[in-house]
């Protein structure tokens, strides 16, 4: 039975304004504002050249609601910049992927949710209540997505098309910790956005929710104050330490040169001019816009097991997406980076590189067979 | 005239007494080679060298000027002046010896007559008050930067990374500069320091491993 709900979500995720969709499936927009607003069922025909439209398989306009991510939901960063269509998509992307972390659930036990939240501390002690509580001491986090895993977050890759967003976290129906992340950015700067994510989560909850640019720059300083931890970097003796220094220094840490010399001066570490004239130089070398000689990406631990299981038991990523009415190809974008994705003849890859897949628009289009282009 | 040596912990104090510190001039010496560094068998012969002095002294500049020391480029002699106005320093090459208290230094280059007149005029100032170089008190200082005693902040590239001292000149010999009441040696900057040892094995380590399990649904 046609769900009026899924074809706005369907529209949103994709970007469209109605007048676009109309142009693409050749609908009218009254027809369309009818068919979303519960007034008309599409026709067969009518459904499948929307199904087109909205590279989605027909079974997906048939499926039960999804969970809609309330915009106060979520936290994004420049929020006021964002326009209302990349913001509606990405929020729409987000649907799509607890509708397959659901489908997870049902499936899989999983670690339970073990995000406290600490509205009432400041971001540098919620930090490291956080590592007490978790028994991280005063070490570099080997793997943010390892960890956040263990401890119950659902972590996902923010669709190629919706980047523009960087990263957003929410805690779904007011429990389930969920960040969606943006995998195409270096390792560094990718935990970074994992850890202020992990901000937002603890700090800005319960009675107290700010947004704007007063809780991005509480979630940037709960970054980096879980990430660098004051004592760790005063047992190191970085005091206005060179460049050598801050490149050996941040390999340890696993955090971008750049972060790493704003936070040893945000904690007096460094003095006004090393700072300034040290975060110059890094700029000159190319560690502003990304990260020579920097770490492997972080991949999720969950996200691998399930597929792993998933597949010794005979489910592919191909019936997978069958199951949550998606085409592999979307399917994919939200465990891009993240996980083995599954290309054509049962090969899988983790490649860094994203793969270029298409839709075969034959008679099983709506299995979205991807295959690699020549 | 005797030469006075300070090392280690009596060049510190006279430093400080000097307004200086050794993680102030290593600061701007390091920025200076990086700058240095970006000199290439394309530039112009000597470039590197005449990057390294110009930037060595603006970032001795702009380390110290907040604390109220002031700049003057009178006959080209790229001068910081101390915020008393009792003395000033300058940064220059040398030759090998510098930072070494058991070798004599000479100033690199050859120096032409207001370098003398300066020195000159330093030698003149160390036979009466020597001691008091540098700390006069602020009521006396308000002079013509000709009147005051220069310093340099004598440096060079070694092959393990950048020697340094701070002297103060008396006497030439020819066109060099060879001869100093007082030396102040510098803990040098090595090339390549990576700062306290810091541990970067244990990569292996991937952090927390938990079970998914299936319930075969």
């Amino acid at each position: 039975m046609f769900n009026a709900s899924r074809l706005v979500l369907a529209r949103k995720r994709r970007r469209m304004t109605l007048a676009k969709l109309s142009k693409a499936s050749n609908i009218s927009v009254r027809s369309l504002t009818a068919f979303e607003n519960g007034h008309k069922v599409p026709s067969k025909d009518t459904l499948e050249a929307l199904a087109n439209a909205l590279e989605l398989p027909v079974s997906f306009f048939e499926g039960p609601d999804l969970a809609e991510i309330p915009v106060g939901e979520a936290s994004f960063r420049a929020l006021s910049k964002m326009s209302a269509l990349d913001r509606d998509a990405a929020l729409s992307a987000g649907a799509f992927a607890i509708a397959l972390a659901e489908w997870i659930e049902e499936r899989f036990d999983l670690p339970l949710p073990d995000v406290p939240t600490f509205p009432h501390l400041n971001p540098e002690d919620a930090a490291e209540l956080l590592r007490a509580r978790w028994g991280l001491g005063e070490a570099p986090i080997p793997n943010m997505i390892h960890l956040l895993e263990a401890h119950g977050v659902r972590v996902f890759s923010l669709a190629a098309d919706c980047v523009s967003v960087d990263a957003f976290s929410l805690r779904h129906r007011g429990k389930q910790p969920i960040i969606f992340l943006n995998t195409s950015k270096s390792a560094e700067r990718s935990r970074f956005d994992a850890a202020h994510e992990l901000g937002h989560l603890v700090l800005h909850s319960e009675y107290r929710i700010p947004h704007g640019p007063e809780a991005e720059r509480e979630a940037q300083q709960f970054a980096a104050a879980f990430l660098m931890p004051r004592s760790g970097l005063l047992a190191q003796r970085l005091y206005n330490p060179s460049i050598p220094q801050i490149l050996k220094a941040k390999q340890k840490w696993k955090v971008a040169a750049i972060a790493l010399t704003y936070r040893l001066h945000d904690i007096g570490l460094m003095s006004d001019w090393v700072y300034r004239t040290t975060a110059k130089r890094l700029s000159q070398m190319g560690y502003r816009s990304s990260e020579p000689g920097g770490i492997p990406r972080e991949t999720s631990q969950l996200l691998t097991k399930v597929l792993a299981v998933l597949r010794e038991n005979g489910i592919s990523a191909a019936q997978i997406a069958k199951s949550v009415n998606l085409t592999l190809d979307e399917l994919n974008k939200h465990i891009f980076g993240l996980a083995p994705i599954a290309l054509e003849g049962g090969r899988e890859t983790t490649s860094h590189a994203r793969p270029k897949l298409q839709l075969i628009h034959d008679n099983d289009r709506h299995l979205g067979r991807g295959r690699e282009a020549p | 005239m005797r030469e006075v040596v300070r090392v280690g912990a009596q060049a510190s104090v006279r430093l400080a007494q000097l307004g200086l510190s050794t993680q102030v001039i290593h600061n701007a010496l390091e920025a200076a080679a990086a700058d240095a560094r970006t000199c290439t068998a394309l530039d112009a012969p000597g470039a590197a060298a005449y990057l390294f002095w110009s930037r060595s002294n603006r970032y001795f500049r702009e380390l110290l000027i907040p604390g109220g020391w002031k700049k003057s480029n009178r006959h080209n002699i790229l001068r910081t002046i101390h915020p008393s106005e009792a003395f000033a320093v300058t940064a220059m090459s040398a030759s090998k010896g510098v930072g070494d208290p058991s070798r004599p230094v000479r100033a690199k280059n050859p120096k032409g007559a207001a370098v003398a007149e300066l020195v000159q005029w330093n030698q003149q100032l160390s036979l009466f008050r020597l001691e008091d170089l540098g700390i006069t008190s602020s009521e006396e200082a308000t002079r013509n930067v000709d009147d005051i005693p220069t310093w340099f902040i004598l440096y060079r590239m070694e092959e393990t990374g950048i020697a340094v001292e701070v002297s103060l000149p008396v006497e030439m010999h020819g066109k060099y500069v060879d001869t100093w009441a007082e030396r102040i040696m510098v803990d040098p900057i090595p090339f390549g320091d990576e700062g306290p040892d810091i541990d970067i094995n244990g990569d292996d380590d991937q952090g927390p491993d938990f079970d998914v399990i299936y319930k075969g649904i």
